[in-house]
C-alpha cells in the first residue's frame, strides 16, 4: 500500500484542504498502520508544543561579536573604533560584551524625519557639562537595539522610552561617567537619561554632532554607560 | 519581502547591510536579536546543552562571516537559521566522530539509534523535559525538519528553503519524525497490534 506520508503531517496539523483530507481519512479507514501513526504523530506535535525556549547562557555572542571586531578592524578601510576596556569581564556580566561601536565620520543610514521633531533643537555648540538639560529617569531597560532606537527615531515610532519616573538630577555626574565611559567623544549632547542597561544601572546620553562649521547638527550619537563604574555599555551613531 | 535597499532603519536587512561594511555594532544588535533562536534550535537539535551551545557560538560566527552569502531573497532569519543548522549538523559530526570518547566518558544515552529507555507512559502526562530527551532519539535526518515544524512553528515552505530540500521531502521527514518522537516517549497504545513496523517506508 502506499502510505501518504508527505500529508500526513499536514492532516495531523488539521491544515490539509478538504479535498485532500476526504482522501487521506479514507486511507486512514483502511490503514491500521497509518491510523496509529496519526495518533502518534498527533501526541507529537503536542508534546512538542509544550517545549520553550531555554534562557540563553550568558557571553554566548561574545566570541562571534570578538571575532567580527578582530575581523571589521582589520579589514574596514575608514572607521576608528573605540573598544571598551573589560571585554571579557563585561562579557560575563552583561552576557554580550560591551564594546563601542560608534563609526565616527560615516554611517549612510537614510534620514529620520521624526527624528528632528522629537528633539529639542539646540544648534548652538555646547560643551559638555554647561547645559541645563536635566536628567531623565526612566522606567526602561534598554539593550543594543533600544540605544539605537534612540539615535534612529525608530523607538519614537514604537514606544516612548518607557515611563518618566522623576528628574535624576546631577547631570554633572551624568556627563562625567559618559565621559569615562566613551573619552574622545564628539558633539553635546541633548538627552540624559538614567535607566537600566540590560539590568545595569546605567546613563544613557544622546549626543547631535556638526561639522563644527555653524552647520546644524548631521550626526547622532548615543552612549550607555553603566553608573557603577562608568563601563561602556552600548553606543550607536547615526547620519541624520 | 523587503529589499535591502528599502529597508527601515533597525530591520534585519539594513542591519546586514550595515555588517557587511564592517559595522560590528551592526552586528551585536543582530546577534541579540537572534541570539535565543539561534541557541534554542541548536539545543533542540544537538540535545546536550554544552554541544549546543558550541553549535550556537559557532553559527553566529559563521552568521558574521558568511553574510556576503546573504542574497537578501529571503527572509535574513530564514538563512540564519540555515547556517544554523548547518552548525549543528558539524557538531554532530564531531560527536560522531569521537563516538568512543563519549562512551567511555559519560553516560550512554547518546547512543545514536536503538532503545532509549522508554518512559511508560500509560495515559500520558508528559514533562518538557521527557520530550526533550526524547527529541535526541529522533533519527538526525528528521530532527531538523520536526523541531523547525513543531517547535520552532514555521511554515513547511520556510522549512524546505532552511533545509534546501523539497517541501514533501519535509512534509514526510515531520510526519516520520513525529512519529518517532512519539515512541521514544512511549505513547503507543495499541497493545501488539500495530507494533512498530519493522522499516519505515519512504
Amino acid at each position: 500500500m502506499n502510505h501518504p506520508y508527505e500529508i500526513l503531517a499536514e492532516y495531523a496539523d488539521g491544515a490539509l484542504p478538504d479535498g485532500e483530507r476526504a482522501v487521506v481519512s479514507a486511507h486512514l479507514d483502511g490503514c491500521p498502520e497509518c491510523r496509529a501513526e496519526m495518533a502518534l504523530a498527533r501526541a507529537a506535535r503536542q508534546a512538542l508544543s509544550s517545549l520553550s525556549d531555554e534562557p540563553v547562557p550568558a557571553g554566548l555572542g561574545a566570541a562571534a561579536v570578538a571575532a567580527a571586531s578582530g575581523e571589521a578592524a582589520a579589514t574596514a578601510a575608514t572607521p576608528r573604533w573605540y573598544r571598551a576596556a573589560g571585554f571579557a569581564a563585561a562579557a560575563a556580566v552583561v552576557g554580550l560584551l560591551a564594546i563601542a561601536l560608534p563609526r565616527l565620520g560615516s554611517g549612510d543610514a537614510p534620514p529620520s524625519p521624526h527624528l528632528e521633531a522629537a528633539t529639542q533643537p539646540d544648534g548652538a555648540a555646547t560643551t559638555p557639562g554647561s547645559t541645563d538639560l536635566s536628567v531623565e529617569s526612566r522606567d526602561t531597560n534598554f539593550n543594543h537595539e533600544s540605544i539605537a532606537g534612540l539615535v534612529t527615531g525608530k523607538l519614537e515610532a514604537e514606544d516612548p522610552v518607557g515611563a518618566l519616573t522623576g528628574d535624576a538630577g546631577d547631570q554633572a555626574a551624568a556627563i562625567e561617567c559618559l565621559n569615562i565611559a566613551l573619552p574622545g567623544r564628539e558633539g553635546h549632547p541633548v538627552r540624559l537619561i538614567r535607566a537600566r542597561f540590560q539590568g545595569v544601572d546605567a546613563y544613557i546620553g544622546v549626543y547631535e554632532v556638526g561639522s563644527g562649521t555653524g552647520e546644524p547638527p548631521d550626526r547622532r550619537l548615543a552612549v550607555a554607560a553603566s553608573v557603577d563604574g562608568c563601563r561602556l555599555l552600548s553606543s550607536a551613531d547615526y547620519t541624520i | 519581502m523587503e529589499r535591502s535597499a528599502a529597508s527601515p532603519p533597525g530591520s534585519d536587512h539594513e542591519l546586514v547591510r550595515r555588517c557587511r561594511a564592517g559595522d560590528v555594532a551592526a552586528f551585536i544588535i543582530l546577534v541579540e536579536r537572534h541570539e535565543s533562536r539561534v541557541y534554542n534550535l541548536c539545543l533542540r537539535v544537538v540535545g546536550d546543552p554544552d554541544e549546543a551551545h558550541d553549535a550556537a557560538q559557532e553559527a553566529l560566527i559563521a552568521c558574521w562571516r558568511k553574510l556576503d552569502q546573504f542574497r537578501g531573497d529571503s527572509a535574513f532569519t530564514t538563512w540564519l537559521h540555515r547556517v544554523t543548522v548547518n552548525a549543528c549538523y558539524d557538531q554532530l559530526r564531531r560527536r560522531r566522530r569521537q563516538p568512543l570518547l563519549h562512551l567511555a566518558a559519560e553516560d550512554d544515552d547518546r547512543q545514536p539509534e536503538p532503545g532509549p529507555p522508554v518512559p511508560d507512559h500509560a495515559d500520558s502526562i508528559v514533562t518538557s523535559a521527557e520530550v526533550a530527551e526524547a527529541l535526541r532519539s529522533v533519527p538526525e535526518e528528521f530532527r531538523a525538519a520536526l523541531v523547525l515544524a513543531d517547535v520552532e512553528d514555521l511554515p513547511y515552505a520556510e522549512i524546505a528553503a532552511i533545509l534546501d530540500v523539497a517541501v514533501g521531502t519535509v512534509k514526510s521527514r515531520v510526519h516520520r519524525g513525529r512519529v518517532a518522537l512519539a515512541r521514544a516517549l512511549g505513547l503507543e497504545r495499541e497493545p501488539g497490534g500495530v507494533s512498530r513496523p519493522s522499516e519505515e517506508k519512504a
